[in-house]
Order: structure tokens, then C-alpha cells, then sequence
């Protein structure tokens, strides 16, 4: 291998190696004369012998010679692998190796030398940086998509093509988005969009689901409104029902809704035509999900119904979950349990497969309302006004959340956050981290409380941006804790504006503050 | 068990099980060209670019991980935040070594395309570096500022935003 350079001392580490003053002194005639014989003996002997030869002078000597030659071994095995890889033609090596830093080592690792500002800038390791968050992190997705940068990443097309200072200038622009928006949800800043159903007779949005384009929901007028996201309009009126539409999801493909009417409707996601009607349930459906060619729904009638899909057309009973002695109110299932939730003040527990009953998590003290399940979690809310969760495997109740001052009649959570509606109009959002932990305070854990809703809260959703709720006072709100304006409000710190303004100059590729290697 | 015989580049000869050896993405393209299987006779596989002490340490790793099932190489790889400490104990243990040592591992696992090597090896060297300062990790790898006071401030400055937290 061609490792002699590298080996050599005199040539690759000059600055380090600690001499004692002492050695500095002329050496006497006499010694360099023995010393030149040991050596070119030394040189004859193979490397066991020249080990063990040094080994046997090292035995001889004293602690404070150990140490000086300690200093003089230990540059010699060091090896500065950032600058060597890319002389052998590695460059990719050194590239992997600091594709496993954070933001904060990365910044570190710029400064120690211009080789390795070199190696940071020209393995373009911000960008991939940035690329793996976006990868790895749903917030960091759909910042890139919303604040547009999305196009410099990846493959980008032609003419999107950006240089390395533009991706470490974006890096922080995108840690001040994410620090506002945390401090956004926090604060309860927020912006505020306002849906008016307008419904004529029996007013109330009892259900919603929504994308990036529209929001769907189901009304107590029997009907099914689809509203456009950028223009906050009603473009299509699905009806069929003949009874308040109480729970939808939908996909790529169809709608399915639950109404007071006891059927479950099938429509087409695109054109909105109604598809399959099943009846069943012999009161209303009250809440249903799907995924996978797999359907629970709920009813009144105190049965859970689950379904095979094998398409819009073929849906087929499978089995009916009978044990509650109450309407069930809400149903939520993953490829492992079932999970049910009712009036009778209990949570039970379903195998997915089998259908069979596992067991029942109680503690509620009256009717429960709402519930999501996702991993081992299970969230509730309940007609107690208190919210509960639950370990799914077990069925402890890790903690009960205490603040809604009626009944909690939806409620959603994502890896960070609780979002929870209930009757008195009132959305509290709950720090889902800290209330997973045994330590924190019950007062600490509820982070905010957003009131507009002037009647109950029937249905909300949210992701890292907003919550959509919708509610009985006939509106849907799009609460938006991205796109929240500061301008009106107090605190007008030196960097308030960098927000919009940074993206401009991240944009302009000579950048004001040119790397000073190039 | 069928064993074949390495070369390293100091005239070294290693005697290697066939399984062991196939470890490396090199020496399979290597037997295939070659046309050596497990009825082949005494074969001496040449490795120019590795040193007789270095392929003894990559045939104990190859030995270790004979039976790992071999990785496969999907997008799904990059959706996952690059850890770094989930190096398992006997790698740890493996790469305990000095910088010059692991610094010829990695040349060796790349020249002897062993993903798994190659990889733990940059793991560790991430951790060697990761969480410290620029003047430590100069000390860590003995390494010379070169950057003038005004381009050390500069890149400085640029990474304010970093240090603020």
C-alpha cells in the first residue's frame, strides 16, 4: 500500500512533536558514533526484532522519558482522515464519514482547516444534509414543499441547480421557519381562516377530513361538501344521505361516510357519484376507518362491523364485534388491534385478525366521545371532560389530562402534540412529549387554548401546520401557525423580518459573503 | 469447507474459508473472473494494496460476520436518520484501534468493497469528531490551522447562527 508518505514522520507531522529542551544540546561525538552502529544494526533486524528491541530499551527507562517519547509516538498514529481520503482519490469516503454529523458538528467541522472546508463544500454536505432531514422528518417535508426550496433538493431540475453556499446559507433560514413555527404553536399565533357553511335548515359540520387541496366534510344537512383549499369555495355537493353525514375518511379513490341514516355511502372521490350503499347497522354509524382493503365502522346500535374492501363495489361483512352496552362512538384499527370506544365508559380491545376481544381499558368515569390509536398509544377523550391515555399492550393508564371544562368530543395526536375539541366551542392543544412523561406536571402540559368556535367542536384533524376543526356553530376553521403574520404584533426583534427576507439572498447565487476559498 | 488462499501486498499468504472471503465484493468479481470455484486447486488470490497486518484484522472482521445477512441497498436507507451509535459491541471493540490502524482498514474495506467495514469504520470516525469543537477535533486528529485570523473569523461569522443555541 502506499502508506510511505503517510508513515513519514518528518513530513506529515513537523508542528506537534514535543522535543525536550535537553535533547536540543549538541550531542557529543562519542554517541553519535554508537548511536549511527545500534541503527544500522536495527535496520538489519526484521520487524518482531525491532519491536522487541525497542520494547527492551523502553523497559529500561524511566516515567519522564516514557512521557517525552509518549509525545513523540502519539502524532505519529494520528491521521487526519478528512484531508487524506480525498488524496487517494476517496472523496466519497470523507463525504460518508461527514454525512453522519448534525448541523452544530458540521459547523465545527468547517473551521477546522481549509482542506476540510474544501471536502464540506465540495461534497456539497449541507444540501445532503438538508435532503436526509427532509427524508427523515414530516415538518421538514412539508416546510420544503411550502416554502418551496423543495425544488433545489434532490435532483434538481435544470436551471434549479444551486452551489453549496446557497444549501448552508438555506440550513438556518429553515431552523428560524421551524423555531417560529414551534414558537407559533406555543404561543397560539396563528392565522386564522374562517369557512361559513351557510347551511339552511339543520346547521352543524359533524365531520372532515383534509389535504393540501381540499377539505371534505360531512354535514348535519344530510350532505357532503367538498371546499376548495385556495379558494375557500363549496365546489361539490355530494347528497344521498337522509340523515346527518357523522363520520367520512376518504383516499385516492373514494369517500366513505357514516350518517344518522344508518347506511354507510360509497362515493367516488373524483366525480362525486355515489358508488355502494351498505346497510347494516340498524342505527346510526357513528364512526367508521379504512385502510388497506379493510373497513371498521360503528353504531349506535352498540355493534362494531368489520368489512373486507376488495373494491368500491365488493365491500363484504367479515365479522361483528359485539361487547359494549352502549352506542359505540369511535373506532380506530391497525394491522394488530382494533380499537373501540363507548357510552358505556370503556375501551376495548380487538385482534385484527382473529376479530377476538382482547381486553378492556377502564377508567373513564362517564361515556367516551373520541379516540386515536397509532404504535402502543391510545388517546381519549371523554364525557368526564378529561382526557386519557393509554398504553395499548398492557392497558395502564399512563396519564390523565385535566382542563376541558365539557365533554371532549374529538381529538387527534401526532409524535409532538394532543389536539382535543370539546363541547364548550374550546380547542386545547397538549404537549404530548411531556405528558408521556411520569415527571412532568400536570399544569405544564397543556400548552394552549384556542377559542373561536361558538358552538361545539364535532371533528378537528392537524399535522406540524395547522388544525382544521370543524364545529355545531356551522363553520370550519383553518387555523395556520406556518403563514402567521407579525406584523401587527408587539416584539419586533432586530431579525423578526429575516424570515422572508433571508430566502432572497439564500436565492442570489453570488451570495454577499463569498466562502473565503473560493 | 472449501479455503482459498490471499496475498497481501508483503507477500503474505492467508489461508481464508470461501465464505469468509466472499465478504469482500472484490474478491467475488476476482474468483468469478478467474473462474475459481469450490473445485478449483490451490488458488493464490493476489491483493497488492493491502498489507500482510491490515487483511489478518479484515479476515477477522469478514471471519466475525460471515453469517450477517447481506445488507440490500434501498432508498428506504436514506429515510433514516444517520445514527452513529448503533455500532454493535464486538465492531467496537474490533476498531479500538490507533488512527493510522483504522485509517488502513477503511482504504482496505473500499479497496475490498466490504459495504458493512466500510461503513462502521466511518461511523467511528464520525464519533471521534462529532460534538466537539473545531480546536478539538484538530487535536483529536492532529491537524494544523491554516485558516488566516480573517478567514477563520469569516467562516465564524457565517455560522453564528449555530453557536447562538
Amino acid at each position: 500500500m502506499e502508506t510511505d508518505k503517510i508513515e513519514d514522520p518528518k513530513s506529515q507531522f513537523p508542528t506537534t512533536i514535543l522535543y525536550d529542551p535537553a535533547r536540543k544540546k549538541e550531542p557529543s561525538s562519542q554517541y553519535i558514533k554508537e548511536r549511527d552502529k545500534c541503527l544500522s544494526m536495527f535496520c538489519n533486524w526484521n520487524d518482531d526484532e525491532q519491536v522487541d528491541f525497542v520494547e527492551q530499551l523502553l523497559s529500561r527507562m524511566c516515567h519522564y522519558q516514557h512521557g517525552n517519547i509518549n509525545a513523540f509516538l502519539k502524532p505519529m498514529l494520528q491521521r487526519d482522515f478528512i484531508s487524506l481520503l480525498p488524496k487517494k482519490g476517496l472523496d466519497h469516503v470523507a463525504d460518508n464519514i461527514l454525512s453522519f454529523l448534525d448541523a452544530e458538528s458540521l459547523c465545527a467541522a468547517e473551521l477546522v482547516s481549509k482542506e476540510w472546508n474544501r471536502v464540506i463544500s465540495e461534497g456539497m454536505l449541507w444540501k445532503k444534509l438538508i435532503e436526509r432531514k427532509v427524508r427523515s422528518d414530516s415538518l421538514w417535508r412539508g416546510l420544503a414543499e411550502r416554502k418551496k426550496w423543495i425544488k433545489y433538493l434532490f435532483v434538481p431540475r435544470q436551471g434549479e441547480y444551486r452551489n453549496h453556499s446557497f444549501y448552508r446559507q438555506l440550513y438556518p433560514v429553515i431552523m428560524k421557519d421551524i423555531e417560529t413555527i414551534e414558537n407559533n404553536w406555543r404561543s397560539g399565533n396563528h392565522n386564522l381562516q374562517r369557512i361559513n357553511c351557510r347551511s339552511e335548515n339543520s346547521k352543524g359540520v359533524y365531520c372532515l377530513q383534509y389535504d393540501d387541496n381540499k377539505i371534505v366534510s360531512g354535514l348535519r344537512d344530510n350532505t357532503i361538501k367538498i371546499w376548495s383549499r385556495s379558494t375557500l369555495q363549496c365546489e361539490k355537493i355530494l347528497t344521498g344521505h337522509t340523515g346527518s353525514v357523522l363520520c367520512l375518511q376518504y383516499d385516492d379513490k373514494v369517500i366513505i361516510s357514516g350518517s344518522s341514516d344508518s347506511t354507510v355511502r360509497v362515493w367516488d372521490v373524483k366525480s362525486g357519484e355515489m358508488t355502494n350503499t351498505l346497510i347494516h347497522h340498524c342505527e346510526a354509524v357513528l364512526h367508521l376507518r379504512f385502510n388497506n382493503g379493510m373497513m371498521v365502522t360503528c353504531s349506535k346500535d352498540r355493534s362494531i362491523a368489520v368489512w373486507d374492501m376488495t373494491s368500491p363495489k365488493e365491500i363484504t361483512l367479515r365479522r361483528v364485534l359485539v361487547g359494549h352496552r352502549a352506542a359505540v362512538n369511535v373506532v380506530d384499527f391497525d394491522e394488530k388491534y382494533i380499537v373501540s370506544a363507548s357510552g358505556d365508559r370503556t375501551i376495548k380491545v380487538w385482534s385484527t385478525s382473529s376479530c377476538e376481544f382482547i381486553r378492556t381499558l377502564n377508567g373513564h368515569k362517564r361515556g367516551i366521545a373520541c379516540l386515536q390509536y397509532r404504535d402502543r398509544l391510545v388517546v381519549s377523550g371523554s364525557s368526564d371532560n378529561s382526557i386519557r391515555l393509554w398504553d395499548i399492550e398492557c392497558g395502564a393508564c399512563l396519564r390523565v389530562l385535566e382542563g376541558h371544562e365539557e365533554l371532549v368530543r374529538c381529538i387527534r395526536f401526532d409524535s409532538k402534540r394532543i389536539v382535543s375539541g370539546a363541547y364548550d366551542g374550546k380547542i386545547k392543544v397538549w404537549d404530548l412529549v411531556a405528558a408521556l412523561d411520569p415527571r412532568a406536571q400536570p399544569s405544564s402540559l397543556c400548552i394552549k387554548t384556542l377559542n373561536e368556535h361558538t358552538g361545539r367542536v364535532f371533528r378537528l384533524q392537524f399535522d406540524e401546520f395547522q388544525i382544521v376543526s370543524s364545529s355545531h356553530d356551522d363553520t370550519i376553521l383553518i387555523w395556520d401557525f406556518l403563514n402567521y403574520s407579525q406584523e401587527n404584533n408587539a416584539d419586533p426583534g432586530p431579525n423578526r423580518n429575516n424570515n422572508t427576507l433571508t430566502m432572497t439572498t439564500a436565492n442570489n447565487e453570488s451570495g454577499r459573503s463569498p466562502s473565503p476559498m473560493e | 469447507m472449501k479455503t482459498i488462499k490471499l496475498q497481501s501486498s508483503d507477500g503474505k499468504i492467508f489461508d481464508c474459508d470461501l465464505a469468509v472471503a466472499k465478504c469482500s465484493g472484490t474478491i467475488r468479481t476476482m474468483l468469478e473472473d478467474l473462474e475459481i470455484d469450490e473445485s478449483s486447486e490451490d488458488e493464490i488470490i493476489p491483493l497488492p494494496n493491502v498489507d500482510g497486518r491490515i487483511l489478518r484484522k479484515v479476515i477477522e472482521y469478514c471471519n466475525y460476520h460471515k453469517d450477517d445477512p447481506t445488507p440490500i441497498a434501498t432508498d428506504n436507507d436514506d429515510n433514516k436518520e444517520k445514527r452513529t451509535d448503533d455500532i454493535i459491541s464486538w465492531d467496537a471493540e474490533f476498531l479500538k484501534v490507533d488512527q493510522g490502524t483504522l485509517f488502513e482498514i477503511i482504504l482496505a474495506a473500499n479497496y475490498l468493497d466490504i459495504a458493512n467495514l466500510l461503513d462502521v469504520s466511518c461511523k467511528t470516525v464520525a464519533n471521534m469528531l462529532k460534538n466537539k469543537t473545531p480546536d478539538e477535533i484538530r487535536k483529536e486528529f492532529n491537524i494544523k490551522n491554516d485558516f488566516t485570523p480573517m478567514e477563520e473569523e469569516q467562516v465564524r461569522r457565517e455560522n453564528t447562527w449555530c453557536e447562538e443555541k
